[in-house]
């Protein structure tokens, strides 16, 4: 018996040196791959705290702090921006998550009989996932012309088949009882899910749709580089044209508005659990 | 089960109707009653929606002939075409720089973050105020997307794979911390005082304690970042971090929508593969198996 | 010989071999040369049309020149000011942002194009069958500019637009910059914008014409409706921190380019180059005014 424990130790044991191996192999070669140069970083690294140091400083060379009033001078144009970039999030989201909405149940297998409609659905919202938003705003952009248009799109899609994986992982966990009861009642499909199912996922998928919302305003901010809406676009500008105190200014409001976003966000959150939990 | 039949309620069975909605009153109000809060939010967001479309001009003229525009570009990507086998090594190439330097930036800020995480959760910290500028300092880590951190690397260590390497750190080490900090405020103490118990010291709690606990929902973290940061790895050379971002905008630029379908189908094969080994290992270590 | 005359010769010996010992100096310091140049066109594009002239450099100067191929028109000024890029081939205006922002450069040599003439212009490109004929026709339309640092590309359209008492983000519908050059005038043939600015010598000579002998494009699709003053020509620079010596090398290299490597410095200029010539840094200076107005534009 002891044998026996002391085998299955050295298994793991061994399979885990193994493992540690091959990913330092792997890690060896990405390296080289990706040209990491730790002198490189190190001669550099210097260039990174002036950086930082550069963009905490007005033109006439003293500290941004000591004048905020020049610091933020654009606040009103900038304030309009963040503005525009809130409401790109949130209507990506919203016609993201009401597209995976309507889809999921259909990707859920416990609620569709059909096994290749939940395949082709799965894969659709895979490969809306997959392709980074960035990219289907580049193309929008093309096709819709410059403006948040074609960012909201591209943040629709990419939430569309984010939030429909977790709805549809949601609903396949539901008790699948009051389900039958409806049916047993006689209800069609579009009762079913209405009494059935919604009651058990509601506050489930307004929780995950939050999350996407907080994640959306951080893609929203940089859609701009190519020309779909939002701050980014003055961001890059500010960025390239060395304005550094107007890029220490952007990126504070930008990380401000992130973190009140998270914050409120995760209240409502926490509030929506506690009814799941409740029901 | 399987052998029954489900007869639908015969009309006979709604006679104690009024007997049932006294009884459960409750349960025949109409459905405004209860929730009116809910309504009201509903009626909120749906305003906040049109008044959107409305700022920012989604007009359904615009839309439409978007969408026709977009049907065009549709027909010109298919089939995916690379042109030439050179340029396919290319791309290959290029899909292999964008999973280095994925692994890479995950793997460097999973290491840091690890200890980090001790210090913004509440049960392991050193004290509140270092928690509380813990996650603050992670929470403007986080607050910069991954484009953003890879336009000031760039400007430190200059274009290329490096640059999207450091920039994946940055964004990783916020996400990691936070997610990390929050796995140990909820692991279960108990382990943690019965080691403490048989005489073992702090650090040996922690180890036996809440380690154990921790290394499997961590890993599956880890391996989950790994995948989502395929994906942004592959768009940060856009701005010139390295990867294929770069081929990929010049491809939408020059038009050459062949081939930027056959990169795109690249990626997606990519970001697949790494799903599927993903999720292979996540059974191999945690003994969980992924739907 | 008498003893003194022995001290002197042997003094002599010496210091030459003293001067050429130092002369090899800087060889060591700079195992090899880093050469970047604004990307006016797209990386691919870039890389082909240098890389003739990179190895020409190498050559003449007697260590390995690399080229640099950069994202954007401020990478070539950040690299600079990091003293990561040794010669910097700038537009006008990213050689003013770059003296503006304290990085130690100093310009060379300066274009020239056939005639002699040491300047360009900017123009703004729309296409032939669109109805516009000037630049209030374009009210609500959008305007495809080409880096915040480029000088026909963003500084003078926006300095032409204040003297015609107009503010591009109020009267176009968007203003976006493409990146580069090639990219506006893509965007253009695309339809994302409506009008493009862009760089132009003369009716044979202008990045339009390049593109077009690529078949990239068809320069029968675009017309001109607007063209700016005479712009002062694009500078080669190089850090201040070089080695008197070595500079004095890359400035013969350049200055002699087009006789010891005709079919590389032609590749430059797809052949409608003339030689480079010298300038100093006062050419400029109305350059660097102009940036600073166009920056106080935007405070408006």
């Amino acid at each position: 018996m002891e044998m026996a424990y002391a085998q299955a130790v050295a298994l793991k044991r061994r399979q885990l040196w193994l493992g540690l191996l091959l990913l330092a192999v792997l890690v060896l070669l990405s390296g080289h791959v990706a040209e990491i140069s730790f002198s490189k970083l190190y001669q550099q690294i210097g260039g990174f705290s002036s950086y930082i140091d550069r963009i905490f400083h007005l033109e006439n060379g003293r500290p941004v702090i000591s004048d905020p009033a020049e610091w933020f001078w654009g606040w009103k144009k900038w304030l309009a921006l963040m503005g525009e970039t809130l409401l790109m999030a949130y209507l990506g989201t919203l016609l993201g998550a009401t597209a995976a909405f309507v889809l999921c149940f259909l990707a859920s297998q416990n609620l569709t009989q059909s096994k290749g409609v939940v395949f082709f659905t799965r894969r659709l919202m895979e490969f809306c996932r997959t392709v980074p938003e960035l990219v289907f705003a580049l193309i929008f952009v093309v096709a819709f012309s410059l403006g948040p248009l074609p960012g909201i799109l591209a943040l629709a899609i990419h939430t569309a088949g984010a939030l429909c994986k977790l709805f549809a992982e949601v609903v396949e966990n539901i008790d699948m009882k009051p389900v039958d009861g409806v049916v047993a009642t006689g209800g069609n499909w579009f009762h079913k899910i209405r009494f059935a199912v919604l009651p058990q996922v509601a506050s489930n998928f307004a929780s995950y749709a939050l999350l996407r919302f907080e994640i959306n305003v951080r893609g929203a901010s940089v859609l701009g580089f190519v020309g779909a809406g939002g701050i980014g676009q003055t961001l890059l500008e500010v960025i390239r044209k060395f304005y550094y105190a107007d890029v220490s200014a952007l990126l504070i409001m930008i990380i401000a508005t992130v973190m009140v976003i998270d914050a409120v966000t995760e209240r409502i959150r926490h509030k929506l659990i506690g009814l799941e939990a409740k029901s | 089960m399987s052998d029954l039949t489900i007869n639908p309620l015969a009309t006979s069975d709604l006679a104690p109707r009024e007997l049932l909605r006294r009884r459960y009153a409750s349960h025949f109000k109409p459905f405004y009653q209860d929730n009116l809060m809910a309504i009201f939010i509903g009626l909120v967001a749906l305003a906040v929606f049109v008044f959107g479309i409305y700022k920012l001009e989604m007009t359904f003229a615009r839309f439409w002939g978007g969408l026709g525009e977009l049907g065009k570009m549709v027909v010109l990507m298919l089939p995916p075409n690379p042109e030439s086998w050179a340029m396919t090594k290319v791309y290959l190439y290029a899909v292999l720089e964008t999973l280095a330097i994925a692994l890479l930036g995950t793997l460097s800020a999973a290491l840091a973050a690890f200890p980090l995480g001790f210090l913004a959760a509440r049960n392991t910290t050193i004290n509140r105020l270092v928690q509380f500028m813990a996650r603050r300092s992670f929470d403007t880590l986080r607050g910069v997307d991954i484009l953003i951190w890879a336009l000031i690397w760039i400007n430190v260590v200059g274009l290329g794979p490096f640059a999207g390497v450091l920039a994946l750190f940055m964004a990783d080490l916020g996400i990691f911390s936070k997610l990390f900090s929050e796995a140990i405020e909820t692991a279960d103490h108990k382990p943690v005082e019965g080691v403490l118990s048989t005489g073992g010291s702090k650090l040996t709690s922690v180890r036996f304690g809440i380690l154990t606990q921790l290394m499997p929902v961590l890993l599956s973290q880890v391996l989950y970042a790994f995948e989502s940061n395929t994906r942004s790895a592959s768009i940060i050379g856009i701005v010139g971090a390295g990867g294929i971002g770069l081929i990929l905008s010049e491809q939408i630029r020059t038009m050459e929508f062949q081939q930027m379908s056959f990169v795109i189908l690249l990626i997606l094969i990519t970001v697949a593969i790494i799903d599927f080994l993903c999720s292979k290992l996540r059974f191999a270590i945690i003994g969980v198996r992924a739907r | 010989m008498s003893f003194h005359r022995r001290a002197v010769l042997a003094l002599a010996a010496c210091s030459i071999m003293a001067v050429s010992a130092q002369a090899q100096d800087w060889k060591a310091k700079y195992p090899e040369l880093i050469f970047a140049t604004i990307p006016a066109e797209n990386a691919a594009q870039v890389t082909e049309r240098y890389k003739d002239f990179g190895a020409y450099l190498s050559k003449e100067i007697g260590v390995p020149v690399k080229l640099r191929v950069v994202g954007d028109y401020a990478a070539v000024i950040e690299g600079q000011r990091a003293e990561q890029i040794h010669i910097g081939y700038h537009g006008p205006a990213s050689y003013a942002r770059a003296r503006m922002t304290g990085v130690k450069i100093t310009p060379f040599v300066i274009e020239v194009a056939k005639g002699g003439v040491k300047g360009y212009h900017s123009v703004f490109y729309v296409k032939n069958n669109s109805p516009y004929k000037t630049i209030a026709d374009l009210k609500g339309k959008n305007l495809g500019l080409v880096d915040p640092n480029s000088m026909s590309g963003n500084n003078v359209p926006r300095f032409a637009m204040n003297s015609m008492k107009l503010t591009p983000e109020e009267h176009f519908g968007k203003v976006v910059y493409t990146g580069s050059h090639v990219n506006a005038v893509m965007a253009l043939n695309q339809g994302t914008v409506d009008v493009a600015a862009n760089w132009w010598n003369n009716e044979n000579d202008s990045e339009l014409v390049r593109m077009s002998d690529k078949g990239m494009v068809k320069k029968e699709d675009f017309r001109i409706i607007f063209k700016s003053e005479q712009i002062v020509n694009s500078p080669v620079t190089y850090l201040d921190s070089l080695p008197a010596d070595l500079k004095k090398r890359i400035e013969q290299a350049f200055l002699n380019a087009h006789q010891k490597d005709k079919a590389a410095f032609e590749k430059l200029s797809d052949g409608k180059g003339e030689p480079y010539q010298t300038v100093t840094h006062d050419a400029y200076l109305p350059v660097v005014e102009l940036a600073k107005f166009v920056d106080s534009l935007r405070r408006k």
